[in-house]
């Protein structure tokens, strides 16, 4: 189980996050939904320290790291836990889209070489490309690139995948594909935090749902508690907003 | 090592600042005659006849690959011949700055052309059509729309190709021109070249400060020059109304 | 007035015979100015307190003054310091007997360092903030990640510039003889005191620099295409 408990964090005098918690059982999909500046993405990059915290720990187990002063051993450690997806793929440039995948593996977590290429391989043919293995990511599609993306942080076999608003960056027409690889991730059990817009999706592949808003964490609760019976008036006037008529057909 | 004068350093300092003149009308008149032929180079390059394409391209790549030293000897030794020779013009009288002037001139002519360029080609295609459509002809569009632009485009450029002509320049001492380098090492020379690291010093506390205020005033320039700023400008000064 | 295309052709020899000196100058001003510009570029990055100063007093005071003006100071003062220093440690090694290269190597890199360290500092700035992030998330470390993402990518922002202060050396080398080491325009200067025909031992150099030069970008140009190739997308 990963227990992320109080977690704060401010910019200067904006406090962005007021004391979070959250629970993600093992192989549990749990889906964070709200409006933008609700401290969704913050939640995610504090707890693999792309931010410093202002306060907080993550335990994994009985593994608990301190968010604010935690060493750069606990950092290394902490992040090894994690897979991260990029809203903008952040592929290695200078890679090709096999590189990106053995490059994690071998620089990253120390898998021997030919281990490293065979999982490598397999990543990227478990999303579909294996015949872009030599491609650079500017000779390849956004669509294609966040698949890339994906494989990166699952051939690492993380004990939590982080997804920072995947599909927000995609071409409307490419947001379909990348879902569905995202889905297939999440019924191999692999446990996953995601931060989305998707409404649909969200509905279809969460265990959890947890609606944040101004900091903290409003509501949460499962995707039909929250899709159908919203306790509190923000997750009402949210959904009403996002996704109005949908709400009602279900 | 041997003690510092620092008073022979003050005295050489005021001695050869005078000599800044000669250095700064040799910086000019090269800039002047180079951006001259820089544009004509530019016009050539940008032209549609493959032959004053090809003229121009190759002069470019020539003095992009000759060190400048090598050009102001060829300029030196061989002008007089060829003036005598051809022209019957006796240069034995001429200055040294003239030779300075004259290979200066034709290398930032190739310098400048190549700015010239990157700057005409940093405007974007559609601002020519645009003042075309409204019917301005192709010589006032360029005029008031597309050189406006280009300018601002190059005046990071102009600022680098002025100090570059400040510091090569001092290469003029060579042939014996007492610009600032080459009055402190004539100054030191005098002395038997026991003054050396007076001179030097001396020397620095010209180029280095002069350079220093020429980069901070073309960082200025480009600042003024920015359309953000022009738009501040013209926004604060009165009410612009939609 | 009439070139004397005999001499011209007779001199050449001569003069290509000291291709090697050039050439050897360059890179050891170049080997040295790589090894600074990066201490430099790291120190300026991770504004090392009062280095980082040092550092950037010194990239201005030598974009601020004249190349001849810099190998003046080195050849004239560094020996002077250099004997001051080795007799107080009583080391026994005489100043005298230190080859003028290592001069030319140390002035002729200093402006290479300042160009140098400008162009590293900017292009490790240059790139993007996610391509680090995206290293540590897939569990590398702060060094490894910049060896083998930032670094890489750097270089290739970092090349146009350093290729042209490359060819700026090789051109900066012709001033060598203002520190007593003869190559190419030293070779010609002496034939043509000898010769009394300075005119056609210039006109020499003038192709051999030309020729030299031209080859040096062409090899510099092809290196950086094959250092960005990632980028280019041909799908």
């Amino acid at each position: 189980m990963i227990a992320i408990r109080n977690v704060k964090k401010s910019f200067g005098k904006l406090s962005v996050l007021q004391d979070v918690s959250l629970d993600i059982k093992e192989g549990e999909v749990v889906v964070i939904l709200g409006p933008s500046g609700s401290g969704k993405t913050t939640l995610l990059r504090c707890i693999s320290f792309l931010e410093r915290a202002s306060a907080g720990t993550i335990a994994f187990g009985d593994d608990v790291v301190d968010l604010k002063h935690a060493s750069k051993k606990d950092i290394l450690r902490t992040r090894r836990r994690e897979g991260f997806v990029f809203q903008s793929y952040n592929l290695f440039a200078n890679k090709t889209a096999f590189e990106n995948v053995y490059e994690g593996l071998v620089s990253g977590r120390k898998v021997p070489k030919k281990e490293a290429k065979e999982k490598a391989l397999e990543a990227l043919d478990w999303v579909g490309l294996l015949d872009r293995k030599d491609y650079y990511p500017a000779q390849l599609s956004g669509g294609q690139q966040q698949r890339v993306g994906i494989a990166r942080a699952v051939a690492l076999e993380p004990e939590v995948i982080l997804f920072d608003e995947p599909t927000s960056a995609l071409d409307p027409e490419l947001v379909g594909e990348t879902l569905e690889v995202i889905k297939r991730v999440a019924k191999r059990g692999i446990t996953m935090i995601v931060v989305t817009h998707e409404m649909s999706f969200a509905q279809d592949v969460a265990d959890k749902i947890v609606f944040m808003d101004g900091g903290v964490v409003v509501e949460e609760g499962s995707p039909n508690d929250i899709f159908t019976h919203p306790k509190e008036e923000r997750t009402k006037q949210f959904l009403k907003r996002i996704i109005g008529e949908f709400v009602y057909e279900i | 090592m041997r003690e510092f004068h620092f008073e022979i350093m003050v005295e050489f300092y005021f001695k050869i600042l005078p000599y800044l003149t000669i250095t700064i009308t040799y910086v000019f008149f090269s800039l002047l005659f180079g951006f001259l032929l820089g544009a004509l180079t530019a016009y050539f390059r940008l032209s549609k006849n493959p032959v004053l394409k090809a003229i121009s391209g190759a002069y470019i790549t020539v003095m992009r690959c000759v060190p400048s030293i090598v050009f102001l000897f060829l300029v030196y030794y061989g002008l007089p011949g060829l003036m005598r020779t051809h022209f019957g013009i006796d240069m034995n009288d001429v200055d040294a700055i003239v030779y300075v002037i004259i290979t200066f001139s034709i290398m930032l002519g190739a310098y400048t052309s190549e700015i010239m360029r990157s700057a005409y080609l940093s405007v974007d295609h559609g601002q020519f059509e645009a003042a075309v459509l409204v019917g301005m002809d192709s010589l006032t569009a360029f005029r008031r729309i597309i050189f406006p632009q280009a300018l601002h485009a190059a005046i990071p450029n102009v600022g680098n190709i002025i100090i570059f002509m400040l510091k090569e320049g001092a290469l003029a001492y060579i042939i014996g021109l007492q610009d600032v380098l080459g009055r402190g090492y004539y100054l030191n020379s005098l002395k038997a070249n026991a003054y050396s690291m007076e001179t030097y010093l001396a020397l620095t506390l010209i180029y280095w400060p002069l350079t220093l205020l020429l980069e901070k005033a073309f960082r200025e320039l480009e600042k003024r020059h920015s359309i953000a700023f022009l738009i501040q400008k013209k926004s604060s000064g009165k009410e612009v109304k939609a | 007035m009439t070139l004397d295309t005999k001499f011209m052709i007779e001199a050449l020899p001569e003069i290509i015979r000291y291709v090697p000196v050039t050439l050897r100058l360059a890179l050891g001003a170049v080997l040295i100015a790589l090894v600074f510009s990066g201490l430099f570029a790291f120190i300026l990055l991770k504004k090392v307190p009062v280095l980082d100063k040092i550092v950037k007093v010194y990239l201005s005071v030598i974009r601020g003054t004249p190349i001849i003006l810099q190998m003046f100071v080195i050849y004239k003062i560094a020996p002077s310091v250099l004997q001051a220093y080795f007799t107080k440690i009583h080391s026994g090694i005489d100043i005298f007997e230190i080859d003028n290269s290592w001069y030319a190597y140390l002035a002729l890199s200093l402006s290479a360092t300042a160009f140098f360290t400008e162009a590293i500092r900017a292009a490790i700035l240059s790139v993007d903030k996610g391509q680090l992030e995206a290293a540590y998330m897939v569990g590398m470390t702060a060094p490894v990640a910049f060896w083998r993402i930032i670094l890489p990518q750097a270089i290739g922002v970092a090349l146009p510039i350093m290729c042209n202060t490359i060819v700026d050396t090789v051109k900066a080398t012709s001033l060598a003889f203002a520190m007593a080491v003869t190559e190419v325009t030293g070779a010609a200067k002496i034939l043509g005191g000898m010769s009394l025909r300075y005119f056609e031992a210039y006109l020499d150099i003038f192709f051999v620099y030309l020729i030299l030069i031209f080859a040096i970008e062409f090899l510099l140009k092809r290196l950086e295409k094959w250092l960005v190739r990632y980028r280019k997308a041909t799908a």
